[in-house]
């Protein structure tokens, strides 16, 4: 078990592949998919396994790891309080809450809130962000490890269209995207202590995009995705080690990573394998680009979404295999995939599961929640969890198509 | 303050069954966190052996917020969390006596008195009915929030001619006169501090029939001078102290962007919130990459603290007396009251503050905007006495 912890602090890339775990936003591989029997059909009436009521708004996502899931919250007046949560993933007791008096300003777009950004953990430990510029690490036994008040520490961070950016770990470093109008950083943190080992300035624009930990050449790089361009940053000392200029590139969704490439979003899709000789940009597809979601990747198949189209595209040539309309109006959460099914959650309250295992996509069940679904969900073991505003769902069981 | 919170630490922890010189050990460690997660060890340390007290470790840690940095005050709560939820687990009581004294006193921190009311109510939630009206003058703004907010949650639930009007819709309902009604609608006006809470009741008044000048309520400054264009291309501007800002002459039109000449325009706002629109013709015009300066003069009666709040959503620096107080260089985020706050000190008699206000280049329809909102009032948002006297 301490191999295990160990492995996942200093190399996290290793040790996120257990199917039970969901330990960062998007899941182990930060490509939104896993292996899971999930049903067809749940929703508050149906193969409810448990569901609780949360102290307060969210966008966040849950964060798995073993029996505990991890999640954040904000409420009271202009949504200064801050919760850090922790949950028995089996039946959905709380195991520890703790709050926090935000630092720093909460002016936000009124669909979002300041618990926005996902946790992250390693088994051992647990790190909470907020928009507000709060960062803080428990144990997950809801021991405080650090804390630290960023917009208090950088007076210019500006925040005021809200942030998402969620805290990732490569490599024993914490990467903590904080990009807006004012000054702007790629923070790398050593997560045990919570000092700044690196901190890599970054453009003075609003970006809400998750920067993607991967391993290429044996070290671990941050790479992050802005609305002119991609950069990643060496995991260890923050130095650049590759950019990616585009003026097409968007600053909502995340990069994926596929056999080698990274995959740029926005306006398009690019394909880009970075090298000793630069960036060399393998295929450019028209088709396949997202608007909010972050595409989900399953094996050599990209499942990427703008507006209410899904588009299935081919990660080898970057060729479109199919589209399909989907019955809904606005997507902010990103789709996620398990055993052959894709689960598309709709602003309004509808999670929409389409089979993607045949030639041709099937739309196999819609599920109303009765209200506004804004967070990426989380699966883990045979379970898939959603949260709102006021709730937490965990479904499993039921009829399983796949 | 600062003696008075050593005092009042020192008689709590004394009070508590806590060897005080141990709990009183452990604060000075949690206190002493600071950037860069400096000093997180030790207080980490401190924070373990904090949460295992017992529930007697609650007020003094409590007492322990006074005067501590919000980060500080952000560890201690979080303790206070975890013995708490360890002694409801073992269905212990909770020292809610010793919690409703420390709220009373209204000189202790902002965070401890919040958490003490909400435990209060967690061990006793027929408590919160009985406390909530003694908040309405409260200085703890989220205590006085959510008294005004209760209070006011009765008048909106209050029978309507029309029970299915959308109270989010433009057109408000012509209510029956009601004259209790109006009065406690007053007295909360009074009461709150809140921006959108009071601009809610003022709303709700006006549907009884009563108008409310929220321009006045808040304490906006609507007389000003305003000095335009000088450049900000690149947004270069925004960082060259043109001549306004160096030496302020209302009579000096000094050469502006492109070498033409600047000009002084006299503005009496009468918009909403005492709106000054740059983009209105009659005030600078629509332009990209430029920055306006707009003055106006004030006069107090005594020197005091106060808060210049602004509301801009482009690059926006604030001067008072000649001296820079403020400073963002955003551009266009969403235009709300009070995005801006510099605390300040006003002189007896007459005050100069200056804006400087910077347009930029982006073309997108929603990036237009070009116009500021300033109002001056305590650290609470109540508008403070003063005369405007721009010239």
């Amino acid at each position: 078990m301490k191999k295990l912890i160990a492995l996942a602090l200093f190399g996290v890339g290793t040790s996120l592949l257990a199917a039970d775990n969901w330990p960062q936003f998007r899941g182990p591989q930060a490509n939104g998919a896993t292996q899971a029997d999930l049903p067809d059909t749940f929703g508050p009436k149906e193969n409810v396994r448990w569901a609780v009521d949360l102290p307060g708004r969210g966008l966040s996502c849950p964060a798995i790891h073993g029996d505990k899931l991890f999640l954040t919250a904000s409420s009271g007046m202009d949504d200064t309080r801050l919760h850090v949560l922790a949950f028995d993933v089996k039946t959905g007791v709380k195991l520890w809450e703790r709050q926090l008096q935000c630092s720093g300003p909460t002016q936000c777009h009124p669909l979002t809130c300041m618990a926005c950004p996902t946790p992250v953990t390693d088994g051992k430990h647990v790190w909470f962000a907020f928009a507000t510029g709060d960062v803080a690490a428990f144990t997950v036994d809801g021991d405080l490890v650090w804390m630290r008040a960023l917009a208090a520490e950088y007076p210019k961070l500006a925040n005021f269209v809200g942030r998402s950016s969620s805290p990732v770990l490569a490599s024993g470093t914490l990467g903590m995207l904080i990009e807006n109008q004012g000054e702007s950083y790629l923070f790398g943190i050593d997560p045990l202590t919570g000092a700044t080992r690196w901190k890599a300035d970054r453009p003075t624009e609003n970006n809400w995009s998750t920067p993607l930990a991967w391993e290429r050449g044996g070290q671990w790089e941050f790479v992050v995705q802005a609305a002119k361009g991609m950069t990643a940053y060496n995991a260890a000392d923050g130095k650049a080690a590759w950019t990616f200029d585009s003026e097409k590139l968007n600053q909502i969704c995340s990069p994926v990573t596929h056999d080698g490439k990274i995959l740029a979003t926005g306006r398009g899709l690019f394909a880009l394998r970075p090298g000793e000789k630069g960036v060399e940009a393998i295929w450019k597809s028209k088709e396949l680009g997202s608007d909010n979601p972050t595409p989900v990747i399953v094996g050599d198949k990209i499942y990427a979404q703008g507006r209410n189209i899904l588009k299935c595209g081919d990660l080898t040539s970057g060729k479109q295999l199919w589209d399909l309309r989907i019955n809904g109006r606005q997507f902010w959460a990103s789709p996620v995939y398990a055993q052959g099914k894709l689960f598309l959650t709709e602003s309004s309250g509808k999670v929409i599961v389409v089979k993607v295992t045949g030639d041709e996509p099937k739309v196999i069940a819609t599920n109303d929640f009765g209200e506004t679904l804004l967070a990426t969900p989380a699966i883990a073991g045979d379970a898939i969890f959603f949260r709102s505003d006021k709730h937490l769902w965990c479904f499993a069981g039921g009829k399983k198509s796949s | 303050m600062r003696r008075y919170c050593l005092a009042s630490m020192i008689l709590v922890v004394a009070a508590s069954t806590v060897p005080a010189a141990e709990l009183a050990a452990l604060y000075k460690q949690i206190r002493e966190v600071g950037p860069n997660a400096a000093n997180s060890g030790p207080a980490a340390a401190a924070w373990r052996e904090l949460r295992a007290q017992p529930a007697s470790a609650i007020l003094p840690t409590l007492v322990a917020m006074d005067g501590a940095s919000p980060l500080a005050a952000n560890w201690l709560r979080s303790a206070v969390d975890a013995i708490v939820e360890r002694e409801m687990k073992a269905k212990k009581p909770l020292p809610v006596s010793d919690l409703e004294a420390f709220l009373k006193d209204r000189k202790h921190s902002v965070v401890g008195r919040r958490q003490a009311f909400e435990l209060i109510c967690q061990a006793d939630p027929a408590a919160k009915a009985r406390l909530l009206p003694t908040f309405l003058d409260d200085p703890n703004l989220e205590l006085r929030y959510e008294a005004v907010e209760t209070a006011f949650d009765n008048i909106r639930k209050l029978p309507k001619p029309n029970p299915e009007a959308d109270p989010e819709k433009e057109k408000l309902e012509t209510l029956p006169a009601n004259p209790a009604t109006v009065a406690e609608l007053q007295r909360l006006l009074a009461a709150s501090r809140h921006f959108n809470q009071t601009a809610e009741i003022a709303r709700e008044l006006k549907g009884y029939g009563v108008t409310i000048d929220l321009t006045e309520h808040f304490g906006y400054v609507k007389k000003w001078k305003v000095l335009a264009a000088f450049d900000n291309t690149d947004e270069k501007g925004y960082h060259t102290a043109y001549p306004p800002e160096v030496k302020l002459d209302p009579a000096a039109t000094p050469p502006g962007k492109n070498g033409e000449a600047t000009k002084w325009v006299t503005v009496d706002s009468k918009e909403s919130l005492a709106t000054v629109d740059l983009n209105k013709p009659e005030v600078v015009g629509k332009l990209k990459n430029a920055v306006a300066y707009a003055f106006a003069e004030i006069d107090v009666p005594a020197e005091r603290e106060v808060e210049l709040r602004v509301a801009s959503s482009t690059g926006t620096k604030i001067f008072l007396n000649g001296k820079e107080i403020f400073a963002a260089q955003t551009y266009h985020q969403s235009f709300s009251p009070d995005t801006h706050v510099a605390p300040c000190k006003l002189k007896a008699g007459k005050n100069v503050i200056l804006l400087k206000v910077c347009q930029n280049d982006q073309k997108e329809p929603w990036a237009q905007d070009w116009k500021f909102q300033l109002r001056v009032c305590d650290s609470t948002g109540m508008r403070v006495p003063l005369k405007e006297v721009t010239p």
